[in-house]
């Protein structure tokens, strides 16, 4: 039986209602990805991350999507959405390995990264159409703003993660809370660590 | 609702506006007195450290800023700003000065023109003698009170210091006190030379303050001489200059044109506005809209 989906995006019903909606993702099969090859289903959306990562380096930066400043916030930031997929496959052989094709498995985990995506456009789009001044000023000015709406902007994507363990890899509520803290212990530490080791981050330092 | 075709269109518009729709900042140094004037900033950060842009995206950028010189200034590492210098070489860019802030509990040093190194675990003396060693300049990082009981000591031996940085554009009172250090710093070490940074870490702040420097071309070392000879003028928040008197005069028989405190994305007319909305509308498209497909269940 095939049916024709809605106008909003599968980010956006994963970012309101993630462990339904996964659950449905996880049983429909979408009539193009038949003959999709297993290598860019897994990679597409890992790619498109890594593109909304270059595109928000580029508008904030210069105002505009040059796609020489965009290639180069992809190349150079993709190690996000690389580390977040080698963690997440490693987790999900280790805890689902019959559950899903790992290819699936890790474009449907990426569809939870809408929280990310709503705060790059969110930020990108005030960069982009509020006066100069308190652009670069931002970090300076808005005092805890920024880092409050950081938060929850990680909070709710573990949300989704674990909407993700839950409803499309079927996980117990144990073994999902677990799974996710190993992800986020994981993808902190190794980040937190390369800045450790070039020292570029030290417990002494006051940041402006 | 805004059908996934016209996201997908969007988009494209926008990255071809923003491609290849570039600033028209001058990118040839103004010629003043006999001197070629590099419009330069010495504090730079890039995303090796915790910066968002590249060494390689800094370069790009910093051509749009119109700047002809800058130095990448990670905390307490240099690898990043080698590579930056590399790539500038190699597609003909701004001067690249490999550099480093020396970031330590009690003291932020920038050390412009290293070859190595310089490890922040030691003694602001240390750290001094050991960038002189290498041939660098040594200029105070946004200092200020806080930073008085480190410097102050060290300051015979220290070459330049902050007088302008994003700070000040923050508060006033950030802005009195790092003119505060420089007075402080020039009476007791005549030689003190003024520099503007921006101390870029993201957004578009790069070469928001910067450091007008009078050299005879624009190699690396010709601009690190002319930083050891006081040959800098940098503008407060005010519009007031700072730096050699002579060359001060000379920017105001015949001023550089530019805007002083310019906030605006470079380039912003009726076009680039469209573009850059465009670009973003489309991005939302993309990530709030889907195709209609069909789906097998």
């Amino acid at each position: 039986m095939t049916r024709t989906l809605a106008t909003w995006s599968n980010e956006v019903e994963v970012m309101f209602r993630p462990t339904r909606t996964y659950r449905r993702l996880a049983e429909e099969v979408d009539a193009k990805d038949v003959s999709t090859s297993v290598v860019w289903h897994a990679i597409r959306r890992p790619l498109f991350a890594a593109f909304m990562i270059g595109a928000f380096t580029s508008l904030t930066t210069s105002g505009q999507l040059n796609a020489f400043l965009v290639l180069d916030g992809m190349l150079f930031w993709s190690f996000v959405p690389l580390l977040q997929l080698l963690i997440m496959a490693c987790l999900v052989l280790v805890f689902a390995r019959r559950r899903l094709p790992a290819a699936k498995a890790i474009d449907l985990f990426f569809i939870g990264h809408g929280p990310w995506f709503l705060w790059l456009l969110a930020i990108a789009g005030s960069c982009l159409f509020i006066p100069t001044k308190q652009i670069f000023l931002w970090p300076v000015m808005s005092g805890w703003l920024m880092p409050i709406s950081l938060l929850g902007v990680w909070a709710w994507s573990n949300v989704t993660t674990f909407g993700f363990l839950r409803g499309a890899l079927n996980l117990t509520f144990a073994r999902a809370a677990t799974a996710l803290l190993v992800y986020v212990f994981l993808l902190i530490g190794i980040i937190s660590s390369y800045f450790f080791a070039v020292e570029s981050l030290q417990l002494h330092r006051l940041v402006f | 609702m805004l059908p996934r075709y016209i996201s997908e269109a969007l988009l494209l518009l926008g990255l071809l506006g923003g491609t290849f729709r570039g600033p028209s900042q001058p990118m040839s140094p103004a010629e003043r007195g006999g001197y070629k004037v590099v419009e330069a900033d010495f504090h730079v950060h890039s995303h090796a450290g915790d910066g968002l842009l590249s060494p390689f995206g800094l370069v790009l950028f910093a051509q749009r800023q119109g700047l002809h010189a800058f130095a990448i200034t990670d905390h307490n590492q240099i690898f990043a700003a080698r590579a930056g210098r590399w790539f500038s070489h190699l597609i003909g860019g701004p001067t690249v000065i490999a550099s480093e802030e020396i970031t330590a509990p009690d003291y932020h040093l920038i050390g412009v023109g290293l070859t190595e190194r310089v490890a922040w675990r030691q003694s602001l003396t240390d750290s001094l003698r050991e960038i002189h060693r290498q041939g660098g300049v040594a200029i105070a990082a946004h200092p200020g009170r806080k930073y008085d009981h480190a410097f102050g000591p060290a300051i015979q031996d220290l070459d330049g210091a902050e007088i302008m940085h994003p700070l000040a554009h923050a508060s006033s009172e950030r802005g009195m006190d790092l003119r505060g250090f420089y007075q402080r710093g020039k009476a007791a070490n005549p030689d003190l030379v003024a520099v503007g940074s921006s101390d870029y870490h993201w957004f578009n702040s790069l070469g928001m303050c910067r450091t007008y420097v009078f050299v005879r071309n624009n190699e690396q070392q010709e601009i690190l001489d002319a930083l050891r000879k006081g040959r800098t003028v940098v503008y407060d928040v005010e519009g007031n200059a700072f730096g050699d008197a002579d060359l001060i005069a000379l920017l105001q028989a015949q001023p550089i044109k530019r805007d002083l405190v310019d906030y605006d994305y470079s380039g912003s007319g009726a076009i680039d506005v469209v573009t850059r909305t465009c670009g973003w509308l489309g991005l939302v498209g993309l990530v709030f809209f889907r195709q209609r497909k069909r789906v097998l269940s």
